[in-house]
C-alpha cells in the first residue's frame, strides 16, 4: 500500500516537471496557435544559464534562477521577433517549420559550442530526504512541486487579473477585434513569449538541480511529452496543462510500477489517443474554448 | 514546336558534353604520401556525445602518430590524415557517409561507426568498396559474421562482444561480489543494453529478481527504484551508458539503496561520477578495457599521460577504443608493409599481441579482439581497484 | 483520350526519359560514382515518402506527424519477407504486403482520428507512429533495438528512379481525378464540401491511406537498399525530415516536393563534412527559407509542361499561376 502511495507521489513530481514545461506551450498555443517546438530548447538554455551562474559566477541558487529566467524571457521575445513575427500572417505550418528550425539551431548550436556531453549541474542545494513512515520525499522534490503549483497560480492570476492578461485573452479570442479595441497585439504576444520562456527557464534550472545533469538535447523528449500533456489537458487552458502533466507523470510511473517499463511511452500515447477520440479537444477543452 | 526542338537539341549537347568529359577524364592516380583514414562518427544528433568523444580519440591518435614521424613503408614515409564525416545519429546516413569516404575521398581504411545498428547499415558499403572498417564500440556479436556463418571480411571492432561482456559481468557478480540475487536495468533503446542483458541472464547462476527497461534520454528513475526498493537483492546490474547510469546511481543512493552496482564499459567515463556525485559513486564496478588506476600496458600509460596533458581531463573508454582502432590500422600497415586496402584488411585480421591503450589483444577468426576484461571498482568517484576477470 | 492529353503525357515521359539517359550516361563515364548513385537512391526514397505526405497534408489538408510509423511498417515487411524469400519475386511481394499492411493500419487509425482537427490530429498521428516504433522495439520477430540486417538488396538507382516517376504519375493523376477534386475540396472548405454532399471523412481517409502506402513503399525500398533496419531509423525525427521536404517545397505542390527533395539531398552531401556544425547550418537554412518563402519554394505552383511548351504566349512566369 505504502509503495502505491509512494509511486503516486513520484508520479506527481514527474508530472510537475512536465506541467512546468506544458504551461509555456499552452500559453503560446493559446495566443498564436503555434506548437512552439523551440520551447523545450529554451528550457535547455535556462538550465545552461543556471549552470553558468552557479558554477562559473558562484551566485546564490535563487539569484541564478531569477537571472536565468530574465535572460530567457528576453531570448524568448527575440526568438519570437526574428523567427515568428514576420510569419504571423503566413500559413501556420510555415511558423511550425520555423519553430523547428529554431529548435535545431539552439540544440546544435549549444552542442557545437559546448559539446553534446552531459554536464553535472552544481548541487547548489544539498539534498535532504524526509521520511514519513515508509514514504520518502526530498527537499528538492518539494521545491519542484511547490514551484510548479506557485507558478500555475501566479500565471492564472496574471491572465485573469492584470491588464496584460486581459489583453492576452482578447488577442487569443479575436485578434482583429483586439486591434480595434486598441490592444497592441505585437506587444501582447511578446509578453506571452517572455512569460512562457521565463517559465521554461525556471523549469530548466530546477530540473537541472533535481536530476543533476544537463545536455544540449535535454529539451527534446520532455518537450514532446509536455506538448502531449498540454494537448491532453486541452491546449490553451492553463489548468489543463497542469492536469495533463500530472496525468502523464502518474501514467508513466504506474506503467513502470506494474512492470511495463518497456511500453511506458506507448501506454501514454495510447491513452492520449483514446482521450482525444472521446473528447477531441482534450480533457478540459470546451467547444467555446477559453484560451490563454 | 520550336521550344521542343530547342530543348531536345540542348539535351543532346549536354549528353555529348558529358560523354566528352567522361572520355577526356583521366584517372589521376598521383602517388601521395598520406594515408587517409575515414571517420564515420555521429557528431550531431542524439548520440553525439559518444560520437564526439570518439572523433576526439581518432584525431588524437592521428596527431600522435604524425608527431612520432608517421609510418614507414618500404623506405617511404607516410603521414596519417583523418577525414571525418558526420553521420548525424542516423543509420542511413552512416551508410551514405561510408560510401562517400570510400569512393570520393578514397580512404585507405575506416574507423567507425559508433553503434551496432549503424555498423550494420555501413557493412554493405564497406564490402562493396573492399575497404576495412573498424568500429570502436559496436558490441553486437553478429556484426562480423555473415549469414552463412563465415566472417564478414571487412568488418572489425575494438570493442568486446556483448556476449563476452555479459558473461564476464555475470562471473564477476557471482565470484567477487558474491551476489545471489540481482536486479537488472537495461537500456532498451540500443542493442548494447539488451544484448549484454541477454548474455548476462544466460551466464548468471544466481537469481535475477527482475529486469526493468529504460530508454536512452530518460532522466527520472524514481518509479522503477521505488518498485525494487523493498525487494531482496544484493546487487544492481545496469546495462547501458554512463549518461543514464549516472542518473540511476544518484537517485538510487538518494533513496537509500546502497548495494553494489555492476555495469559494462559504457559506464567507463569520468562523467559518471560527475552526474551521480562523487559521494554516490561508491561500490560501483564496471567492465573496462583499461583503468587509469591500474594501467596494464605501456601503450595505456603513454596514452593516458599524453591525453591528460593535451586535454586536461581523463580519457573515457570511448576515446581509448577509438584511439586503439587507429593504432591497429597503423600496426596492420607496418605488418603488411603496404598501404593497400586489401593488405590492411589482412593485417587487421592477423593482429597478434597488439599492445594498445585498452590492453594487449589478438584478433580472433571473427575479427573480435581477444583481450582481458578488467573490472574497475569505483569509490567516492575514483577508480580504486582493478580486478582481472579470467 | 483526347489528342492534347496524349501530347502532354508523351512530353512528360520524354522529360523523365531524358533525365534518366543523362544520369545513365554520367554513371557510365563515372561522373556519378557509387556515392552519387547512393545519393540518387536516397533522394528518390525521400521523394516517394514526401509525395505521399504531400497528398495527406497538401491535398487533403490533414496535418500528420506520423509518417515514420508507416515507413517503419514497410521497412520491416521488406526486411522480414525479402530475407525469407531472397528473390526479386519475394522483394516485390514484400513491398506489396508492406504497403497493404500500412494501408490497413492507416485505415484503422484514420477512421476514428481523422475526425480530429489540425493539431490534435498531428499529436494523435505522432502517438500512433511512436506506438508502432515501440512495438517494433519490443517484439521478438523484429529483433529488438538491433533490428534486422543482411537483407538482400534488390534496389539500385534505376529501380528507385522508375518508382519515383511512377509515384508522381499516380499521385498527379489521382489529384486530377474526381476523387482528387473531392479531396482538395475538403481541404479548401470542409463545411462547403460537406454541404455539397462530399463524404469528407471518406476522402480524408483515402488520402491518408494512400499516403501511408507510399510511405511503406519508401520504407521497403530503403530497407532493401541499406540492407538493414532498426527502430531508431523511424523515430519522430524521420517524420520531421519528410515534413520539412513537403513544407519547404510548398504544401500542395508536387513539383515543389520534387525540387526540395533533390535540393535537400544534395545539401546533405555538402553538410556531411561539417561535423557538429552541420545541423546548425541546416537549421539556419530552414528558418531563412521560411522567412523569405513562407508558402514554400514553389507555393502551390505546379511546374507545367503545358504552359512551357505549348502555350503560344510563352507565359511561364511562375508568380502568375501561384495563388498561395
Amino acid at each position: 500500500m505504502s509503495s502505491i502511495i509512494q509511486q503516486l507521489i513520484n508520479g506527481v513530481i514527474l508530472g510537475s516537471v512536465y506541467a512546468l514545461l506544458a504551461l509555456g506551450y499552452t500559453m503560446v498555443y493559446g495566443i498564436i496557435k503555434l506548437i512552439n517546438f523551440a520551447h523545450g530548447d529554451v528550457y535547455m538554455l535556462g538550465a545552461y544559464f543556471g549552470y553558468f551562474f552557479i558554477r562559473v559566477m558562484h551566485l546564490n541558487f535563487f539569484i541564478a534562477l531569477i537571472l536565468s529566467m530574465a535572460i530567457c524571457s528576453v531570448l524568448g521575445m527575440l526568438i519570437e521577433f526574428i523567427a515568428y513575427r514576420p510569419l504571423r500572417h503566413s500559413p501556420r505550418i510555415a511558423v511550425l517549420i520555423s519553430a523547428l528550425g529554431v529548435s535545431f539551431f539552439l540544440q546544435n548550436g549549444m552542442s557545437y559550442l559546448y559539446g553534446s556531453d552531459k554536464r553535472a549541474f552544481p548541487q547548489a542545494i544539498e539534498t535532504t530526504q524526509y521520511h514519513f513512515g515508509a514514504l520518502q520525499i526530498s527537499n528538492i522534490q518539494i521545491i519542484i512541486v511547490t514551484t510548479a503549483v506557485a507558478l500555475m497560480i501566479l500565471l492564472h492570476l496574471i491572465v485573469k487579473r492584470t491588464k496584460m492578461g486581459r489583453a492576452m485573452r482578447a488577442v487569443s479570442a479575436d485578434e482583429e477585434a483586439a486591434i480595434l479595441m486598441g490592444i497592441n497585439v505585437s506587444r501582447t504576444i511578446s509578453f506571452t513569449f517572455a512569460i512562457g520562456s521565463a517559465l521554461a527557464a525556471a523549469g530548466g534550472v530546477l530540473i537541472g538541480l533535481y536530476y543533476n545533469n544537463i545536455d544540449p538535447l535535454m529539451g527534446m523528449t520532455p518537450g514532446i511529452k509536455a506538448f502531449v500533456a498540454a494537448v491532453l489537458g486541452g491546449i490553451g487552458i492553463i489548468p489543463g496543462a497542469a492536469l495533463g502533466g500530472w496525468l502523464i507523470g502518474i501514467l508513466e510511473t504506474m506503467a513502470q510500477a506494474v512492470g511495463l517499463s518497456n511500453y511506458k511511452d506507448a501506454i501514454v500515447y495510447a491513452i492520449l489517443i483514446i482521450i482525444l477520440l472521446l473528447k477531441p479537444t482534450g480533457i478540459l477543452g470546451k467547444n467555446k474554448r477559453e484560451k490563454v | 514546336m520550336k521550344k521542343i526542338i530547342i530543348i531536345i537539341s540542348a539535351f543532346v549537347v549536354i549528353v555529348g558534353a558529358v560523354i566528352g568529359i567522361g572520355v577526356a577524364k583521366k584517372s589521376d592516380t598521383k602517388s601521395s604520401n598520406t594515408i587517409k583514414i575515414g571517420g564515420v562518427f555521429d557528431t550531431s544528433g542524439n548520440i553525439s556525445a559518444y560520437g564526439q568523444a570518439e572523433q576526439k580519440g581518432a584525431n588524437f591518435a592521428v596527431k600522435r602518430i604524425n608527431d612520432d614521424g608517421g609510418v614507414k613503408v618500404d623506405g617511404k614515409n607516410y603521414k596519417f590524415k583523418m577525414v571525418n564525416k558526420d553521420s548525424k545519429s542516423d543509420n542511413t546516413e552512416a551508410a551514405s557517409v561510408t560510401t562517400n569516404l570510400i569512393n570520393n575521398n578514397q580512404v585507405n581504411a575506416i574507423v567507425g561507426p559508433v553503434v551496432t545498428s549503424a555498423v550494420q547499415a555501413a557493412i554493405p558499403a564497406a564490402t562493396k568498396g573492399k575497404t576495412p572498417m573498424i568500429s570502436p564500440t559496436a558490441g553486437a556479436d553478429n556484426i562480423s559474421v555473415q549469414k552463412n556463418g563465415k566472417v564478414q571480411p571487412y568488418v572489425f571492432r575494438a570493442q568486446f562482444k556483448n556476449s563476452y561482456l555479459g558473461t564476464k559481468m555475470a562471473k564477476f557478480a557471482t565470484d567477487n561480489i558474491k551476489a545471489k540475487n540481482v536486479i537488472v536495468f537495461q537500456d532498451n533503446s540500443s542493442d548494447y543494453g539488451t544484448g549484454i542483458t541477454a548474455a548476462f541472464k544466460k551466464a548468471y547462476t544466481g537469481n535475477i529478481v527482475e529486469t526493468d527497461s529504460y530508454q536512452a534520454g530518460d532522466t527520472d528513475f524514481q518509479a522503477i527504484l521505488t518498485k525494487i526498493k523493498n525487494k531482496k537483492f544484493d546487487a544492481i546490474v545496469i546495462n547501458g551508458y554512463y549518461t543514464e547510469a549516472g542518473a540511476i546511481l544518484k537517485q538510487a543512493r538518494d533513496m537509500g539503496i546502497d548495494v553494489p552496482v555492476i555495469g559494462p564499459d559504457g559506464l567507463g567515463d569520468p562523467k559518471l561520477a560527475e552526474i551521480a556525485g562523487n559521494k554516490n559513486t561508491s561500490d560501483v564496478y564496471y567492465a573496462a578495457h583499461f583503468s587509469t588506476q591500474a594501467l596494464s600496458t605501456d601503450a595505456a600509460k603513454s596514452f593516458v599521460t599524453a591525453y591528460r596533458k593535451e586535454y586536461k581531463q581523463e580519457p573515457s573508454q570511448f576515446t581509448a577504443l577509438t584511439y586503439d582502432a587507429v593504432y591497429m590500422i597503423k600496426q596492420a600497415i607496418e605488418d603488411e608493409k603496404s598501404i593497400d586496402k586489401a593488405k590492411i584488411t589482412t593485417g587487421l585480421a592477423n593482429i597478434k599481441n597488439f599492445e594498445g591503450a585498452t590492453g594487449e589483444m589478438t584478433m580472433d577468426e571473427f575479427h573480435n579482439p581477444q583481450k582481458p576484461i578488467v573490472m574497475v571498482g569505483v569509490k567516492d568517484g575514483k577508480d580504486t581497484t582493478a580486478t582481472v576477470v579470467k | 483520350m483526347d489528342k492534347t492529353h496524349i501530347k502532354y503525357t508523351l512530353s512528360w515521359a520524354t522529360l523523365a526519359l531524358m533525365i534518366f539517359i543523362l544520369i545513365f550516361v554520367m554513371t557510365i563515364f563515372n561522373i556519378i560514382g557509387p556515392y552519387g548513385m547512393t545519393t540518387i537512391v536516397l533522394i528518390g526514397i525521400n521523394l516517394i515518402a514526401a509525395v505521399g505526405l504531400n497528398l495527406v497534408i497538401g491535398m487533403s489538408g490533414q496535418f500528420s506527424l506520423g509518417h515514420a510509423g508507416f515507413m517503419a511498417i514497410g521497412a520491416y515487411a521488406t526486411a522480414l519477407i525479402a530475407t525469407a524469400i531472397p528473390t526479386v519475386f519475394g522483394f516485390v511481394i514484400s513491398l506489396l504486403i508492406g504497403a497493404t499492411l500500412s494501408g490497413i493500419v492507416a485505415l484503422i487509425v484514420g477512421i476514428p482520428t481523422l475526425r480530429l482537427r489540425g493539431d490534435y490530429l498531428a499529436i494523435a498521428t505522432l502517438g500512433v507512429a511512436e506506438i508502432i516504433r515501440i512495438l517494433i522495439m519490443n517484439l521478438k520477430i523484429t529483433r529488438g533495438p538491433a533490428g534486422i540486417f543482411a537483407i538482400p538488396s534488390f534496389v539500385n538507382w534505376q529501380v528507385v528512379f522508375g518508382l519515383s516517376v511512377l509515384t508522381i504519375i499516380v499521385v498527379v493523376n489521382l489529384v486530377r481525378s474526381t476523387t482528387g477534386r473531392a479531396i482538395i475540396a475538403v481541404r479548401d472548405n470542409e463545411i462547403a464540401a460537406e454541404s455539397l454532399g462530399i463524404n469528407t471523412t471518406k476522402y480524408k481517409v483515402i488520402a491518408f491511406v494512400i499516403g501511408a502506402m507510399l510511405a511503406a513503399l519508401a520504407g521497403g525500398l530503403r530497407a532493401s537498399f541499406i540492407q538493414s533496419v532498426s527502430p531508431q531509423d523511424y523515430s519522430f525525427m524521420q517524420s520531421i525530415t519528410i515534413l520539412i521536404i513537403v513544407v519547404l517545397g510548398g504544401i500542395g505542390s508536387i513539383s515543389g516536393t520534387v525540387i526540395t527533395a533533390v535540393a535537400l539531398g544534395i545539401l546533405d552531401v555538402v553538410l556531411q563534412s561539417f561535423g557538429s556544425l552541420r545541423m546548425v547550418i541546416y537549421a539556419l537554412i530552414l528558418i531563412i527559407v521560411m522567412l523569405f518563402r513562407p508558402q514554400g519554394l514553389l507555393g502551390t505552383f505546379e511546374f507545367s509542361l503545358k504552359t512551357m511548351l505549348f502555350s503560344s504566349g510563352g507565359d511561364n512566369d511562375k508568380d502568375h499561376s501561384k495563388n498561395a
